[in-house]
């Protein structure tokens, strides 16, 4: 029982992994050669790197349905809803500001491949805050699974923006 | 594996889809938008966010902790 929950778990993150990657690149990049390969013109990346962050708030707005959720059918109490609502919070202010500042600039040109990387570690940081978060907080595997959905998703986003990052150096 | 265990997985496998449905169906909102249609999007998306989890967050802080 415990290996079929982990094969379903598994496969479903691979597939949400994939989905976001196709959704923020297209499906030939995903393929045929990395999201910030040499062939990538300055604005496509910057265009990848504004869907990734995109995709990481949707994943916020998806992440207060899920704890709602879990918290309104008991998978998880009220010091663990606070917790994870701060944890998304701070997700989201370090992804908008983040973008906020990436608005400013409409290719990477070198101050924007300066200054990016450094907002962006904010980014990864809340992440792993998350992360941390949801171990401390949540024993209930049905809702660490949920979790774990959710930290995928926004793991690939970050993926996806730390390679254009990297990429436009 | 008994039929317990095969609705209990069938459960999972709901619950886990249905989170990954919500997501997907706000990911493909992305499609064939220009950087500045996206910016404007995730900054209403931002905002949204922002004013559920600070409401969400006050309402915890001000209530006496309930178990589960």
């Amino acid at each position: 029982m415990r290996n079929t929950q982990f094969s379903a778990t598994l496969l479903l993150t691979v597939v949400m992994t994939a989905m976001v990657c196709f959704a923020s690149l297209g499906f030939k990049a995903c393929n045929e050669s990395p999201p910030g390969s040499a062939t990538a013109s300055s604005s496509n990346s910057y265009h990848k790197a504004v869907k990734a962050t995109v995709t990481i708030e949707d994943t916020v707005a998806t992440g207060i349905d899920t704890v709602a959720e879990l918290r309104s059918t008991g998978l998880i109490d009220d010091s663990a809803d606070l917790a994870l609502s701060k944890a998304l919070l701070a997700v989201h202010r370090a992804n908008k500001n983040f973008y906020t500042r990436a608005a400013d600039y409409k290719t990477f040109d070198p101050k924007a491949r300066a200054e990016l990387p450094r907002l962006f570690t904010d980014v990864t940081a809340s992440i792993k805050n998350l992360n941390d978060t949801g171990d401390t907080y949540v024993k209930n595997p049905r809702a660490r699974e949920k979790i774990s959905l959710l930290l995928s998703s926004l793991n690939a986003a970050a993926q996806i923006i730390s390679v254009t990052l990297e990429a436009g150096k | 594996m008994t039929n317990e265990e095969i609705i209990n997985t069938l459960k999972l496998i709901n619950n886990l889809t249905a989170t990954g449905a919500s997501l997907y169906a706000h990911i493909q909102q992305q499609s064939g938008k220009t950087d500045d249609e996206l910016l404007a999007m995730m900054r209403e998306l931002g905002d949204a966010n922002e004013v559920r989890l600070l409401k969400h967050i006050a309402g915890l802080e001000h209530e006496p902790t309930r178990g589960v």
